[in-house]
């Protein structure tokens, strides 16, 4: 019997996917999103969590982006 | 980025742009810049929204707008001009012959200057006089004004009038009448209030009676006045001053572009001086009362050395070899311009002869000089300046730090003391020799105080020492003007305005500093090392990972070997962090100093790196930014460093900028634009390194340097020829970083010159041992020993021991 599960496959670099992999890791048992890890560069995550992924790695790139204030 | 901050609402546009005028009219034209978009009360929100961009929270936060949340000491132009939306000028009025006009004089107070306008050099020197330059790149400076730049222009000279006409001439719209008023206003109060030493005590004084009376009703001033004896009038009276009138005769006579309205009221004959004693602990709070911000009457602070017949006459010329460049006799000129000498501040790029303006400025004054400085290499750098420039010899220069055999004062009646800011703010214990030093500091008149690096002055340890000395003129030298708290503005009544600020792409081009190519080399990390740097058990080892990135490390030895060989250059690594100080240098097999490197070695490896051409390369923590003087550097890597702190960056910048020889084997007529210095940082992607590698360099990106980012740096490279090429040496790297103790993972622990919070990891302060009182005075057969913990050493000579005691000497040492 096979068994197929429906999710997302992402297409990333190494340094986003041990971001994304330490997101997992930080999240309780049942919000799990991560549902297979393919190799350096691909992931197969639950579908209705990219757009949220997305949302985290903008937070995440903002973070150490320094942006100079407008001086008066 | 856009959608994000509009979901904020509008109660946050208040605060997201701190200066955002009150809108009073004209938002539309500003649709299209969401970001500093604010709604008027009345307006119809709905209609505005149509682009299809729009958020509810707009309609929620109209009443819930913020004002102006914070409102400066000195409320600046851009807080009072209602014009409408940023940046929106479109109500200037072109001359005609605008194109031959270099300026751009916006009613906001900022100023943008063409350089490529054929009388770009005029203008630019005026505009340094007038106004606070902000950002100056190649091709358009921006300039600000400002209350302080304006009372800095008046202080050297500038009237009311001279700057208006000026500005409208060489402006290309026709001078806003905000700009105007903004001057005029500014201008007005000064030169009615004058603050004078004499006889050792500070007195207020005023040909306006009833200026000084508006004084003392402030309660600060009030409580710094000094009472003289005990009148009946209960200290109403001031003390009417005759002598001083002849002072102000002489004023009118010898500086006629002083003679405004002004100067004019106050030079009446029949006019007397009246004057209040103040405390001198308490004059720099009286000095920031009466700043614009507060009371607006700015104190005119000038030490008339020519006729000073109180202090004794020093005897110190320069040297007649000695050439001043051009922008050196500029900053004297802003300095001395009408004959007296103001206090201030003069900024110049590191490397460019500050030190001989300082020097300068004392062989101008003649009289006694107190000369400030960091620590106690410099104290033996600027006694080796002084005596190399002037005709003064060693007994008139004297010294006094913490080492043991500088404790001096000068011989004869007047001289040079070189001292630290620590000697001279010291609240402790001293020893016999350092008080008597220290009254003898503080008991006399000044009449030059020289401070090199004036930017540590403000931190609460080092502002003391300004009601310590008592000066007649003070001189403020330094490359920086930055601190990362705000403290920066208060130098403007510690010490007085800015005088004169050097544009460093202009002194590059004139060959005065080295053409630095400024790289920032993006490394990124490993997959090991970038999974470490994200758990969250290893946050206080984020800067270790960061900074131990085998990628960064290889880009690091690529750029050594690649200098070193092809080009043959003398390079400097800086790391903060001690351990991947360590790690760096001994895996590069290459000579380090850090602060626990005993003098004796530095001293050796420092020649070694000056003279031998098989050292090339050293590596250098936080001790090197300041207090080590190598000319000969060309390449400067740095590896790792203090947050964001931009000071430190340009300080180490200035280590390579000192102008450079043509290298061995380039052509005949180097060509203008070719680099003779390199500036690296590397910096690990994707971690808290990129923010603090952006902040840091908005000094020098504000003088003008621009960044080259590079990331494919060892595209190129072999790495399997790098040291940690190879993945089992990375992971074995990785092993031994987090094995690293807590306290590796910190900074080194220098004294903080720029008011960052301190990085610190728990340190031990204390160490308790068990004992007893006897054990300390030898009974338990321990001795007890005295000894230095680091600073300055020098060999002890060995002394010649009587036959009985010999073994034991050399038994004990």
């Amino acid at each position: 019997m096979v068994t197929a599960t429906p999710g997302e496959l992402l297409t990333c670099d190494v340094p986003t996917r041990e971001f994304i992999i330490s997101l997992n890791a930080s999240r309780s048992q049942d919000s799990k999103f991560l549902l297979e890890d393919l190799d350096d560069t691909h992931l197969f995550v639950k579908k209705e969590k990219v757009p949220w992924l997305r949302e985290q790695m903008q937070d995440f790139q903002s973070q150490i982006t320094f942006e100079a204030p407008r001086r008066t | 980025m856009a959608p994000k901050k509009q979901a904020r609402g509008g109660k946050s546009k208040g605060t997201d742009a701190p200066s955002a005028p009150r809108t009073s009219g004209r938002p539309r034209k500003s649709k299209s810049k969401n970001e500093d978009y604010v709604p008027e009360e009345d307006e119809d929100v709905d209609e505005v929204m149509v682009d299809g961009e729009g958020d509810t929270p707009y309609v929620d936060g109209l009443d819930t707008f913020a004002d102006d949340s914070d409102v400066s000491d000195a409320d600046t132009l851009a807080d009072r001009w209602e014009g409408g939306a940023i940046g929106d000028f479109t109500g200037l009025k072109l001359k005609d012959d605008h194109a031959n006009r270099p300026l751009w004089v916006c009613p906001d107070g900022h100023i943008y200057l063409e350089t490529f306008s054929p009388i770009y050099k005029q203008a630019c020197d005026f505009l340094i006089a007038v106004a606070e330059p902000v950002c100056r790149p190649e091709c358009v400076h921006e300039y600000n004004l400002t209350p302080h730049s304006l009372y800095a222009a008046v202080s050297v000279g500038l009237t009311t009038q001279t700057i208006i006409n000026v500005l409208g001439r060489l402006s290309k719209a026709e001078l806003p009448e905000e700009i105007r008023d903004f001057v005029q206003k500014s201008t007005s109060n000064y030169g009615k209030v004058k603050l004078v030493l004499q006889r050792n005590k500070f007195f207020v004084e005023s040909p306006y009676p009833e200026i000084l009376k508006e004084l003392l009703d402030d309660d600060t001033i009030k409580g710094a006045r000094v009472q003289a004896e005990e009148d009946g009038n209960g200290g109403d009276t001031f003390v009417v001053a005759p002598a001083l009138r002849e002072a102000i005769a002489v004023d009118l006579a010898t500086d006629g572009d002083e003679a405004g309205k002004d100067a004019m009221e106050v030079a009446a004959p029949e006019k007397e001086l009246h004057s209040f004693e103040i405390n001198p602990v308490k004059v720099e709070h009286v000095k920031r009362r009466c700043l614009p911000g507060a009371l607006d009457y700015p104190m005119l602070e000038e030490y008339d050395f020519r006729n000073d017949s109180v202090n004794p006459h020093l005897n110190i010329e320069l040297k007649p070899n000695v050439d001043l460049r051009p922008y050196q006799d500029k900053s004297m000129a802003k300095m001395f311009g009408n004959g007296r000498a103001r206090s201030g501040i003069i900024v110049l790029p590191c490397g460019a002869g500050k030190s001989l303006v300082g020097i300068s400025a004392a062989a101008r004054v003649k009289k006694s000089v107190l000369c400030l400085v960091t620590n106690n290499v410099s104290v033996d750098q600027w006694r080796h300046q002084f005596q190399l420039w002037t005709n003064l010899q060693g007994h008139q220069i004297a010294r006094f730090t913490s080492d043991q055999n500088a404790k001096e004062m000068f011989a004869g009646a007047s001289g040079i003391v070189i001292t630290t800011y620590s000697m001279v703010a010291y609240s402790g214990r001293r020893s016999e020799e350092s008080t008597k030093v220290m009254e003898a500091i503080a008991g006399r008149e000044w009449g030059l105080l020289l401070l090199d690096e004036v930017h540590v002055v403000p931190a609460q340890m080092f502002r003391k020492v300004i009601g310590i000395v008592k000066a007649h003129c003070k001189l403020g030298l330094t490359a920086t003007l930055v601190r990362e708290d705000e403290l920066i503005s208060d130098l403007n009544f510690l010490i007085g305005p800015k005088l004169y600020e050097a544009n460093w792409l202009d002194l590059t081009r004139a060959g005065h500093i080295a053409n630095v190519q400024c790289v920032e080399v993006w490394c990124p990390m490993t997959k090991e090392f970038f999974k470490e740097y994200l758990r969250p058990e290893n946050s206080a080892k984020k800067q270790l990972l960061y900074v131990m990135n085998p990628n960064k490390f290889m880009a690091c030895e690529f750029l050594v070997n690649y200098h070193e060989r092809m080009r043959g250059d003398k390079i400097i690594v800086f790391s903060d962090n001690i351990f991947a100080l360590r790690e760096y240098a001994r895996r590069m097999h290459k000579p380090f100093i850090y602060g626990a490197t005993g003098h004796a070695e530095r001293t050796q490896v420092l020649h070694a790196f000056k003279h031998k051409p098989e050292v090339n390369t050293i590596f250098l923590s936080k001790v090197g930014d300041n207090s080590i003087d190598i000319p000969e550097a060309n390449v400067l890597i740095q590896v790792s460093s203090h947050a964001g702190s931009r000071r430190q960056e340009a300080q180490r910048l200035g280590r390579i900028l000192r102008a450079k020889p043509k290298p061995a084997g380039a052509g005949s007529g180097e060509p203008a634009d070719e680099y003779n210095a390199f500036f690296y940082t590397l910096v690990s992607q994707d971690t808290q390194e990129m923010y603090f590698s952006s902040k840091r360099q908005q000094f020098l990106v504000d003088q003008g340097y621009a960044f080259k980012v590079v990331t494919n740096l060892l595209d190129s490279a072999d790495t399997a020829s790098l040291q940690l090429g190879g993945r089992d040496a990375q992971l074995d790297l990785l092993a031994r970083v987090l094995a690293a103790g807590e306290e590796d993972a910190a900074t080194e622990d220098l004294a903080d010159a720029d008011g960052l919070p301190r990085q610190r990891v728990s340190q031990v302060v204390a160490r308790r041992t068990k004992g007893s009182i006897s054990t300390l005075t030898g009974a338990d057969g321990r001795t007890y020993m005295e000894y230095h913990t680091g600073g300055q050493r020098k060999a002890k000579p060995l002394k010649r021991k009587h036959a009985l005691f010999r073994q034991r000497a050399q038994g004990l040492f």
